[in-house]
């Protein structure tokens, strides 16, 4: 027996305890914790000409909540969001119910199929979409090519964020509601049916709210980064589809005022909590059919 | 005939699971499929319920040809193996889920929800989750689900497979009372003969796609129609060998034993073939009684089963025998020399087929 191990026997079993959490406790103080707080310190700080000035003030929020830009980035960034994770879980749905039902032994094989576009890393992926959906992208190429007139209007545009973000969030959405359907038992259909229900009504009174949880993560897992998103929208978005995430940025690059962006960044936390908290209560545990939920009374 | 099953075949790509099937069931009747696992009696259950298309032929239910319809236009109700409760939904909206179907208003399907919890004792039960309930709990909610909207056919598919021994004794009692009670026809598709003989007033063997025999279960019992059902309907001695002539009718020679088969195989000139008695028609007696025409043989032991013990016989020649018998009838030690015997026409005796 190895020093080490005989020393792992010696150690109570809150000091084990210790031990290994001690490790993960550190990572997220030291990468999660001290920068949220650094960042909240910050957004009551003040900027000028690229030099942080500390004292204590409000301003950096009274500019974020009252400038009629920010608020409309704000408003855009939220609708954005709501239109790509709720396009990701239409799209998801039927992609990952096929996967289930048809795709036999190959179902792990599909499921890590969709996710192959994230080995290019989300510059490349979204540089690859101006390929597409650009001026003279394989779109519009194919478009002329037919004799029809191409789009004016889909690079840079709006729908170009929007799409661009349903492609990189759909992998996520289509794994989680995927793992939903995996431990859904099918038989429960049968039940349905002999019970009265047709194809439709069975799933809307037995599969959706039985992966209802699942759905809902899937949503959250998109909602989120899509209420942040930067790259995309910078890329796709054009001149007048700048989102919160994008102004944000720049204000720790171009402009310099961090101590705004700071600000920026506390209230797309608390706007992007809200509604984590609000789908939370969307989820009843008791009735998403996970067992032990609830409990013996 | 309520509930007739018209040769009735389905094939699933290459395998053949039913092939050429009939059966007539009576408003009033409590029928079993029994056979073993892979039989087809699943399939059977699921072409009467409308789960599942058969290749060929008719599913009538009360007169009426149900073939085409889904399962749901065709007034049956099903109780499965693992209950299939609705997990989000409590007792009472488990409950409530066939009639909510059927569109019943609100007062009537109240009532028939409270005649179910009542007959089912669920009523404690009803806000709860499936999940807060025990094994036997959820089996009565599950019988409940298949009873609420009065079904024209009740179909079960090894309800009581999950279920501890005790329980399920229980449960048989219930299920057979409440099936005479609603004089509906209950179709219960078992691999268990006890439940099958305990409940059923007839049972229908399933082997290999088709129906060995369709016939009360006394008759299923104690006069089995095919050697599967000798086999697969009780528990038997099997005596297997060349058949010779004897004194009187035939006899097979049997590891040295000859076992007189009395007036079967009278009309068969089969030249080997099996004869089968049930342990409990198997006799055992001390080896000082008159030793003519029995089977001599040695006590290996005993198992005691409670109400009855088996004894286990190695006869002269080496092979094993099964009599069974109230123990204390017996008064024979493991060791001691003991003698067999049984009545000659309670033999089920089937030629062998002549391999070619």
């Amino acid at each position: 027996m190895s020093p080490l191990f005989q020393g792992w026997l010696k150690l109570s079993e809150s000091q084990r305890f210790l031990v290994v959490t001690a490790p993960v406790v550190l990572f997220l103080a030291l990468f999660f914790l001290v920068p949220l707080g650094s960042i909240l310190v910050v957004s009551f700080w003040r900027t000028e000409s690229y030099q942080l000035i500390t004292d204590w003030n409000l301003q950096n929020y009274i500019d974020v909540l009252t400038e009629p830009s920010y608020r409309t980035f704000m408003l855009r960034s939220v609708l954005t969001a709501l239109i790509v994770s709720l396009s990701c879980v239409a799209l998801a749905w039927p992609i990952a119910y096929f996967v289930i039902r048809h795709g036999g032994r190959y179902k792990l094989l599909l499921v890590v199929g969709l996710a192959v576009p994230f080995l290019t890393g989300i510059v490349l992926r979204v540089i690859a979409l101006q390929g597409v959906l650009g001026p003279i992208g394989l779109l519009n190429m194919g478009l002329m090519h037919l004799g029809l007139p191409p789009f004016e209007a889909l690079m840079y545009t709006k729908t170009a964020t929007v799409v661009g973000l349903v492609y990189l969030y759909l992998p996520f959405v289509t794994t989680a509601i995927y793992l939903s359907l995996l431990n859904f038992n099918f038989r429960l259909l049968d039940a349905a049916k002999v019970f009265g229900a047709g194809n439709m009504r069975a799933f809307w009174e037995i599969t959706w709210p039985l992966n209802w949880v699942g759905t809902v993560i899937g949503f959250a897992l998109t909602f989120v980064p899509s209420l942040a998103a930067s790259i995309t929208p910078r890329f796709l978005g054009g001149a007048d589809g700048t989102l919160f995430g994008m102004a944000m940025g720049s204000q720790f690059s171009a402009t310099g005022t961090w101590s705004l962006g700071a600000a920026m960044g506390v209230v797309l936390f608390f706007v992007a909590g809200l509604t984590l908290f609000t789908i939370s209560r969307l989820i009843d545990l008791k009735r998403s059919g996970f067992t032990g939920a609830g409990g013996r009374d | 005939m309520y509930l007739q099953i018209k040769d009735v075949s389905k094939t699933f790509g290459t395998f053949t699971a039913l092939s050429g099937v009939d059966l007539s069931i009576e408003k009033n009747e409590f029928v079993s499929l029994l056979g073993p696992s892979g039989s087809g009696k699943s399939t059977l259950l699921r072409l009467i319920a409308g789960l599942e298309q058969p290749t060929t032929g008719q599913v009538l239910i009360d007169g009426q040809d149900v073939t085409a319809l889904p399962p749901y236009q065709r007034g049956i109700a099903m109780v499965f193996q693992d209950f299939l409760l609705f997990p989000h939904m409590t007792v009472r909206e488990n409950l409530l889920f066939p009639l909510r179907m059927l569109r019943m208003n609100r007062d009537d399907a109240e009532e028939r929800i409270d005649w179910c919890c009542r007959i089912l004792s669920l009523t404690a039960l009803k806000d709860r989750f499936p999940n807060q309930l025990s094994g036997g709990q959820q089996q009565r909610v599950a019988l409940g689900r298949g009873l609420v909207c009065r079904p024209k056919v009740l179909l079960l598919d090894e309800p009581l497979a999950n279920l501890d021994r005790e329980l399920r004794r229980d449960m048989e009692i219930e299920i057979r009372s409440y099936q005479i009670q609603l004089g509906i026809p209950f179709v219960y598709v078992t691999h268990n003969q006890e439940e099958a003989l305990s409940m059923s007033d007839k049972i229908a063997v399933v082997n290999k796609g088709g129906i060995e025999d369709f016939a009360e279960k006394s008759a299923v019992y104690d006069r089995p129609k095919t050697r599967f059902i000798a086999q697969f309907v009780g528990r038997s001695n099997v005596f297997t060998g060349p058949v010779e002539a004897a004194t009187e009718g035939k006899a097979i020679q049997w590891h040295g034993q000859r076992i007189a088969l009395g007036q079967a195989l009278n009309d068969s000139n089969a030249s080997s073939a099996s004869a089968y008695i049930k342990i409990e028609d198997t006799l055992i007696e001390a080896a000082n009684a008159n030793p003519s025409g029995k089977i001599a043989g040695t006590l290996r032991d005993v198992i005691f089963r409670g109400q009855y013990a088996e004894y286990l016989v190695t006869v002269d020649g080496g092979q094993e025998v099964v009599a069974s018998s109230i123990d204390s009838a017996t008064r024979v030690k493991p060791g001691d020399p003991v003698l067999l015997s049984w009545d000659t026409a309670k033999l089920d005796v089937f030629p062998d087929e002549v391999a070619a």
